[in-house]
């Protein structure tokens, strides 16, 4: 029996009529969030240069966005015809004399931005298509000196900057002057024209130093009151020795003419055309070359133990992968095992056999 | 025509059977084989690297195996395995080790009661006979297991038949013998054991003075031991043709084949099989006025010999 679904056209062309509605209503939400049906109340200004000034830049009103400039172009005059758009929420704001300020960042970073600069009066708005001053202009500026307009905030923040530098350059200044008091009141104290615990302190570091000077002196006047009878035994006994090697060195066949004789053993040690000495050289450049083989290998092992220390986690996991793929493996095979069509295939012992090789002898 | 119900009955049941089959876990095994499947594994290595000629490495696989199947008190392990070590040492010349090797493996073998494996270790012990020139005790084993079968085992020992018939002079029969263990390898397609057989029917049947069917026979054994990638096999035959050309006086011809036949077994790091070729050849570049090569080859020589 064919299947059918009654009034599929009308389904159809619901659905349809959803899909469109639905569109509408995107529209229309995107529309407003985008202010496409807004109204805009234009103005313009004029400034000496478009440095800085961009279409679509924002007009900020206290970090508000309350318009846009929409147009920037240079007239007859060459000056520089600026066009904004006020949103209609804050065109109310756009009162007579107020002032549009092109705020460029003191310290040369990052883009200006545009402020507007409201009237301190309480009038109804301007027209639409009025003209607002700049900052810049001899009437915006006439109007600021005049105190018509509030501030910018920008111009007060960079005051009070300035305000907080004052104090702590005081400060700065207090702390110096008592740096100066304590290295005076210190130097007095070492040159002791001021008592106090420093002064105190040398004066006793003066009298032990005298102190010492004493004990010395008496310890010249009678040294051999300083040597106990060991020490003294000491002494003797290093004399002694001191002696018997003084006898055999002046002995004419004690060691050192033995060592000197022309056919004694330095004598024939050194007396070998630099043979000894190449060959202790040879050894030591050997040793040398040898240090410096163990020492490069010395690196490559640390390498190695570094690559190693950093590539544990990953040899770690390349283990747990193994070890989840053989598992997933096994159970593989066991599925493949509990198959009745392989299980005659799969012997449970494999048989062992031993290797036989076809004797060939060369003999022909 | 069958009926529907009568199909759709069928169906059901083969259904039912399949879920049954699928979903039944096998039966426990009787025990564990886990030692004994891995020697057995070890074995099949060593075989693959015996091939190669890798007699150290086959060795050490054997030795792993004989580890395994002691283990596990494994007499027909034991047996396999001891006799294959004992075919390498043969391989290598090491017959009184390959003499302890084979009383372990047939000592094993017996205690297994198995005649296949007991027929194995029977064709490693003619063969020790026969490397120690003990052809009475070769003969006297040879006849003890006659009828031979017509198995793997049975080629060998007719193989072995034709060696020992060879080495007393007794040549139709040997040539006889060759064919017989020839035949049946042939029809298990035991390639590499038949070019032994065709190996050795050419040194018969050039002791007989036919060189010419000589070389073909051995022609005929290199071209199954290249297809079975047999180094040893393949630089014996190349040393075999250098003979017989020499044997015709064709000193050229004996020339390319054992510079052959060097080079093979030097790729393969058979230093003991490289020199003996290298002997072989030096007289014949003195011969032929090569001096370069002779002093080439002297020097490959020279070095061989200064190696550890």
């Amino acid at each position: 029996m064919k299947f059918r679904i009654k009034y599929a056209q009308q389904v159809v062309g619901l659905f349809l009529l959803a899909g469109a509605l639905a569109l509408v209503v995107v529209l229309v939400f995107m529309g407003a969030n985008q202010r496409w049906f807004a109204r805009n109340y234009v103005f313009f200004s004029r400034f000496s240069s478009a440095e800085g000034i961009t279409t679509g830049m924002s007009i900020r009103l206290k970090g508000f966005e309350i318009g846009k400039v929409t147009g920037v172009e240079l007239n007859n005059l060459n000056g520089v015809r600026v066009e904004v758009a006020i949103f209609e929420d804050y065109y109310h704001k756009i009162r007579p004399d107020s002032v549009l300020d092109l705020a460029v960042s003191p310290l040369g970073i990052g883009g200006g931005s545009m402020n507007l600069l409201p009237a301190l009066n309480m009038l109804p708005p301007m027209e639409e298509r009025s003209f607002l001053p700049s900052s810049e202009s001899t009437l915006g500026k006439a109007l600021l000196a005049q105190g018509l307009v509030e501030k910018p905030m920008g111009n007060e923040a960079i005051a009070g900057i300035i305000s907080e530098i004052q104090p702590t350059l005081a400060e700065i200044r207090a702390t110096a002057a008592g740096a100066t008091r304590f290295l005076g009141n210190f130097n007095n104290a070492v040159e002791g024209k001021q008592s106090n615990e420093i002064s105190t302190l040398v004066k006793s570091l003066n009298r032990s130093l005298n102190t010492v000077d004493q004990v010395l002196a008496t310890t010249s006047a009678n040294p051999s009151g300083l040597l106990s009878p060991a020490n003294q035994a000491s002494i003797s006994s290093m004399l002694t020795s001191m002696a018997r090697l003084a006898s055999q060195m002046e002995d004419p066949k004690g060691l050192v003419p033995k060592l000197l004789d022309p056919q004694g053993s330095l004598k024939t040690l050194l007396d070998d055309k630099n043979q000894l000495f190449n060959e202790l050289s040879d050894l030591l450049k050997q040793a040398n070359g040898t240090l410096a083989q163990v020492t490069s290998t010395v690196a490559d092992l640390k390498g190695l133990t570094n690559y190693l220390t950093s590539s544990t986690p990953e040899f770690s996991g390349l283990l747990q992968d193994t070890q989840n793929t053989i598992k997933k493996a096994g159970d593989v095979m066991e599925g493949l095992s509990n198959n009745p069509l392989l299980k005659g295939g799969i012997p449970e012992k494999k048989a062992q056999t031993s290797t036989i090789q076809g004797q060939r002898d060369e003999s022909f | 025509m069958t009926s529907p119900k009568f199909s759709r009955w069928v169906m059901l049941a083969v259904m039912a059977g399949v879920v049954a089959g699928c979903s039944s876990a096998p039966p426990a095994p009787e025990g564990v084989h886990d030692r004994k499947n891995r020697a057995a594994d070890y074995l099949k290595f060593g075989q693959q690297a015996f091939l190669e000629a890798k007699y150290d490495q086959a060795l050490s696989f054997y030795l792993v195996a004989v580890d395994l199947d002691t283990a596990v008190d494994d007499e027909l392990g034991m047996a396999a395995s001891w006799n294959s070590v004992a075919t390498v040492q043969l391989a290598q010349g090491k017959t009184d080790a390959a003499r302890d090797s084979l009383v372990l493996a047939s000592t094993y073998a017996a205690l297994a009661k198995d005649p296949t494996l007991s027929l194995q270790v029977a064709v490693n012990l003619v063969k020790e006979d026969l490397d120690t020139s003990n052809l009475a005790g070769a003969r006297v084993r040879l006849t003890a297991l006659t009828p031979f079968p017509d198995t793997l085992e049975g080629a060998a020992l007719y193989h072995l038949l034709g060696s020992l018939d060879k080495a007393e002079d007794h040549l139709p029969e040997a040539i006889e013998a060759f064919d017989r263990a020839g035949s049946i390898n042939q029809r298990l397609g035991l390639k590499e054991e038949w070019a032994s057989n065709r190996f050795m029917k050419a040194t018969v049947l050039s002791k007989q003075g036919k060189v010419d069917a000589a070389v073909a026979e051995v022609q005929a054994a290199l071209a199954l031991d290249r297809t079975m990638e047999n180094t040893m096999g393949i630089g014996q035959d190349w040393r075999a043709l250098g003979t017989l050309a020499l044997k015709v006086g064709n000193l050229e011809g004996a020339f390319d084949a054992w510079v052959r036949a060097t080079r093979l077994f030097q790729a393969a790091g058979l230093a003991d099989q490289a020199k003996k070729t290298i002997a072989l050849l030096l007289p014949v570049t003195v011969s032929l006025g090569r001096s370069e090569e002779t002093a080439r080859y002297q020097a490959l020589l020279d070095r061989l010999n200064a190696a550890p």
